[in-house]
């Protein structure tokens, strides 16, 4: 049975936004008959690791690369010995163009290759704050389980989808925000009086 | 307030006497928790501590010099952690630049970005470095952005060919 940790390597609060992405990776890694572990930058532990067979990193990107809290977890990584682990990654990113994952995943595919370890690609999405507050929530799913499918099998991992059109991200991605900021006001309003 | 250079690694402040020289190593501030709070709060931080100060910086100067330790082709932790901060200065609404969505700037004032990245770097590394910079510039108005490479042990030669660049 393969042993699969997942880390949650994205900014502490941040957790909040890819939470119902790494649930429902967890759960369909599980169906998959694999022993998975979840991890975060808090309770991630170096020493574990080689114990793994995959590693999937999973995390939103923050000013167009990996965040800083993945870059600490590589620095906790720099002496630790690995030599099997296949990894992989899950990029989210909340702006339209899946692109704009491209540059975390060569990020990370270097790495591998300073570390000597096989880099087994990556699941880009992009609209990543909707997708799982909209309708495109049953594709993400159908996604994740494929993509874990993959991941438990150890076979490669390419898929980028954005799966919204650019006028509904503009729209719903502004409606968001607006939402958000009024939400937060209210609430600021109420801890004031 | 009209140039500022930050940097990770102590350099001589007589190269850059018209800047404010910013030594992420001897100054305060929190990581960036990437809750986005400061999107909700129209660009309020939830930290008060130096980087504050820094960050409104950023929006009033004209020319940025950033001088960091580049690392699998990213800026390295210190750097990162300082950039993450300065999502403040961004609108939390998408924009359509040159047909790509991006937060804009909240300063409007045209700059000038100059970036010397430092370390044992490769040339797939200095590509990343390069398309993550210009990216990173989306949004923001500069009017140049430049990006150059040097080797650990040649940055003061490297920072001196630079040194009076803020006084042009």
């Amino acid at each position: 049975m393969n042993k699969i940790l997942i880390i949650n390597s994205g900014l502490k609060h941040s957790q909040s936004y890819i939470e119902p992405y790494l649930k429902r990776l967890e759960v369909y890694l599980k169906e998959e008959d694999t022993i998975v572990d979840v991890r975060n930058i808090m309770t991630f532990d170096e020493r574990t690791v080689f114990a793994y067979d995959q590693i999937v990193f999973l995390f939103l990107i923050t000013i167009d690369s990996i965040p800083s809290s993945t870059l600490e977890i590589f620095s906790k990584l720099e002496n630790k010995k690995m030599e099997h682990q296949k990894i992989y990654s899950v990029i989210i990113c909340d702006e339209y163009e899946t692109e704009k994952c491209d540059l975390s995943e060569k990020i990370m595919r270097k790495w591998c290759e300073k570390k000597k370890l096989k880099y087994h690609g990556s699941l880009k999405l992009s609209s990543g704050l909707l997708l799982m507050k909209s309708i495109q929530k049953y594709s993400v799913c159908s996604l994740l389980k494929k993509a874990a499918k993959d991941i438990a099998g150890g076979n490669h991992l390419d898929v980028k989808t954005s799966l919204m059109t650019l006028k509904v991200f503009m729209k719903k991605g502004n409606q968001y925000w607006v939402k958000e900021m009024n939400k937060k006001r209210k609430e600021m309003k109420k801890m004031s009086s | 307030m009209r140039n500022l250079v930050v940097t990770d690694k102590e350099i001589s402040t007589e190269l850059f006497k018209n800047s404010v020289v910013v030594n992420l190593n001897n100054i305060h501030y929190c990581t960036c928790t990437g809750g986005l709070e400061c999107f909700k709060k129209g660009g309020s931080c939830y930290f008060k501590d130096d980087m504050s100060l820094i960050s409104q910086w950023m929006n009033d100067c004209q020319l940025i010099i950033y001088v960091s330790h580049v690392k699998y082709g990213c800026f390295d932790i210190p750097f990162k952690k300082m950039l993450e901060r300065m999502v403040c200065n961004l609108e939390p609404f998408y924009t359509l630049v040159d047909g790509e969505t991006t937060h804009q700037s909240l300063s409007q004032l045209k700059k000038r970005l100059l970036v010397i990245g430092y370390g044992e770097i490769d040339e797939e590394e200095k590509k990343i470095f390069t398309d993550i910079v210009e990216d990173c510039a989306i949004g923001y108005i500069y009017s140049s952005i430049n990006t150059y490479f040097c080797k650990e042990n040649e940055l003061e030669e490297t920072l001196c060919t630079f040194g009076g660049v803020d006084s042009e």
